[in-house]
């Protein structure tokens, strides 16, 4: 743990930062970037190839900026899309660079940026094409859904008698062409095809969506209908670090667990079920608020099955602490410090169990997680067992979060009456963010003349993969699915 | 042996990722139970009787799965399920749905509608399977 970043938790810097850095980069750019647009916590500009990499040198090393891990870097080779994301920790900020060639038809040489960046940032290589791997690390390959959790890559191994030398995690059945899917298409439907993005809970991409649109139009929504967001969203994050028990008691060999958690989330699936009608793909959020109110029994018995659920819950958490066999698989097993977790720019519990405390409930003022008390669970070091325990103390502040929620619902309006097809959009570039259970879930959504949107999902699955890598090479061969399973992988938003 | 008697007792490989997967993994839990039918889930397609596809596919993953297909035994049967396959999710590369790239290449026995299916959707397909002669 690392007292700099203890410093900052729960500080509320928001404004003054942003304008600070807007009027720096304006100051030390000038005419090399284009117009800077500020949306809170993230901040987005437009820069020429040209000028890409000096930019980043200063950004990273200026001390106005120290803009020092590298987030993501998402390119679309289809539509010629390079968009690429610097953070910084002691500042809480995020700066998003779309990188424009000078003629605008000629496609990006992308090997070479990221072998160029990574003279900054040591990640980079890991964004580029690295299938000539698969010829080094070939002792053993293990393909996807030969075990039953791990669904979505191939992994290379390159052992050495009993012990990783070098892992490569292979994404290619995953990766998939988003723009064939969202080419002009209504709001309505857009909304309902979102929600695909992140499989164990659908409705952070929705919420992601309808508050970057809000934020551009400045609608200013009913305190019940923020309050009903709020609600589901910690139900699905309830649902999510559950399925990831589930996934986890699966590969440890828990069948006690597994089937335990299983009847602990179809009941919060049915209480799902109840307010949205489907139990996996909510499609519930509207522009303007929420489809339909949540009624007054439904409320009154989520507020009796919390208790209920509670102790459930308690009692999976008892079956893996009480085991010997179970701790001896999870302790001081997979252990990613703090440092590596910072530099492969990951988010969410995986980071908090590293000993960082960073959560945009708690740091950005989305929603209204301000009126609700909660605390942030931290872990120390970051193995297995810290990875685990996490999402069970986030489960019982979820759950706290929950009942406070009912107890103080307000009354009224649950949306405003708002036609999307007379919504006053013109040309402009959105950037929303959300705390969804596996990380922070970034839309980058552009609306091009002819009321085309274009989404570009930026997941923090990709930032998970890079720490999984750097930790299993330290690892042996019987240790490696718990590891794996433990960094909750699920690759939906690498579309 | 017999077909009926290999339905008596199917093992499944699910193939593909997504929000069908999900509900396939809560029918396995103590709810909706599905091994009181016989029905267990294995991972490697040679001992697999059934093959499900559902959920999210490039050109790569379509051809590992007509991959897992071919090192099945016979007789093999083939369910699709959900609305990535079944409807409107292309794949790269191609104007073609998914559905008939399959199908080019392989006989589908039962279709699931829905996104995503429900468990009892899913128990009820293969009950289905098992039903014909």
């Amino acid at each position: 743990m690392e007292s700099e970043d203890i410093k900052n938790k729960g500080s509320d810097i928001i404004g003054s930062f942003a304008e600070n850095i807007e009027n720096n980069l304006n100051y030390y750019f000038g005419s090399k970037i284009g117009a800077v647009y500020n949306f809170g916590k993230e901040i987005y500009f437009e820069a020429g190839y040209e000028n890409l990499f000096s930019i980043i040198d200063s950004l990273k090393n200026k001390a106005d900026f120290n803009f020092n891990i590298l987030s993501s870097i998402k390119y679309k080779e289809a539509s010629n899309f390079l968009l690429i994301s610097l953070f910084s920790y002691e500042k809480s900020m995020t700066l998003n660079i779309r990188v424009r060639n000078s003629i605008s038809y000629l496609k990006f040489d992308f090997k070479n940026i990221t072998s160029s960046i990574k003279k900054f940032f040591d990640v980079s290589e890991y964004y580029s094409d690295r299938d000539y791997i698969k010829d080094i690390n070939n002792d053993l390959i293990i393909f996807s859904q030969t075990p039953e959790t791990l669904d979505t890559f191939d992994i290379y191994l390159s052992l050495n008698d009993n012990l990783i030398k070098d892992a490569y995690l292979c994404d290619e059945i995953s990766r998939y062409n988003s723009s064939i899917i969202f080419k002009s298409m209504e709001i309505n439907k857009l909304i309902s095809m979102l929600n695909n993005m992140d499989y164990k809970a659908g409705i952070y991409p929705e919420l992601c969506f309808c508050l970057g649109i809000e934020s551009l139009l400045q609608i200013k929504l009913p305190k019940r209908a923020v309050y009903i967001r709020m609600l589901l969203c910690e139900l699905f994050r309830v649902a999510c670090h559950l399925s990831y028990i589930v996934s986890m008691s699966l590969v440890l060999g828990n069948t006690a667990a597994f089937n335990y958690t299983l009847t602990e989330k179809e009941k919060i699936l049915s209480i799902i079920e109840l307010i949205t009608g489907s139990r996996v793909i909510p499609n519930f959020m509207r522009i303007g608020g929420v489809k339909k109110d949540i009624e007054e029994n439904i409320l009154d018995s989520l507020h009796k099955l919390i208790p209920h659920l509670y102790k459930g819950i308690k009692k999976i958490e008892d079956i893996f602490l009480s085991d010997v066999v179970m701790l001896e698989k999870l302790k001081n097993v997979g252990t990613a410090d703090s440092k590596s977790a910072k530099a492969s720019g990951i988010t969410g519990p995986n980071l908090r169990a590293s000993g960082i405390r960073y959560d945009l409930r708690k740091t950005s003022n989305y929603l209204l997680y301000k009126n609700i008390a909660f605390t942030v669970p931290l872990g120390r070091i970051g193995d297995n067992f810290d990875r685990l325990t996490i999402r069970f103390k986030e489960v019982y502040q979820s759950l706290k979060i929950i009942s406070e929620l009912i107890e103080s619902m307000p009354l009224g309006a649950v949306g405003k009456m708002i036609n999307p097809a007379s919504l006053e959009l013109y040309p402009t570039p959105i950037i929303s963010t959300v705390e969804c259970p596996h990380g922070i879930f970034k839309l980058f959504i552009e609306i091009k003349e002819n009321r085309d949107i274009e989404i570009i999902p930026i997941g923090p699955t990709k930032n998970n993969m890079i720490l999984c890598e750097k930790t299993l090479s330290n690892c042996s061969f019987d240790e490696l699915l718990a590891v794996v399973s433990s960094f909750g992988i699920e690759s939906a938003e690498m579309y | 042996m017999s077909n009926s008697l290999i339905k008596s007792s199917l093992n499944i490989y699910v193939a593909g990722y997504g929000c069908c997967k999900q509900e396939i993994i809560a029918s396995a839990g103590p709810v909706y139970d599905i091994s009181r039918f016989g029905i267990s889930f294995v991972s490697f397609p040679e001992s697999a009787d059934v093959l499900v596809f559902q959920g999210f596919y490039n050109g790569k993953g379509l051809k590992k799965v007509i991959n897992i297909y071919n090192q099945m035994i016979s007789p093999k049967w083939v369910i699709a399920l959900g609305k990535c396959t079944l409807e409107n999710l292309s794949y790269e590369g191609s104007g073609n749905n998914l559905l008939y790239e399959f199908k080019k290449r392989l006989k589908v026995d039962v279709y699931v509608p829905g996104c995503p299916p429900r468990p009892e959707a899913f128990i009820y397909s293969l009950l289905r399977l098992m039903e014909k002669p």
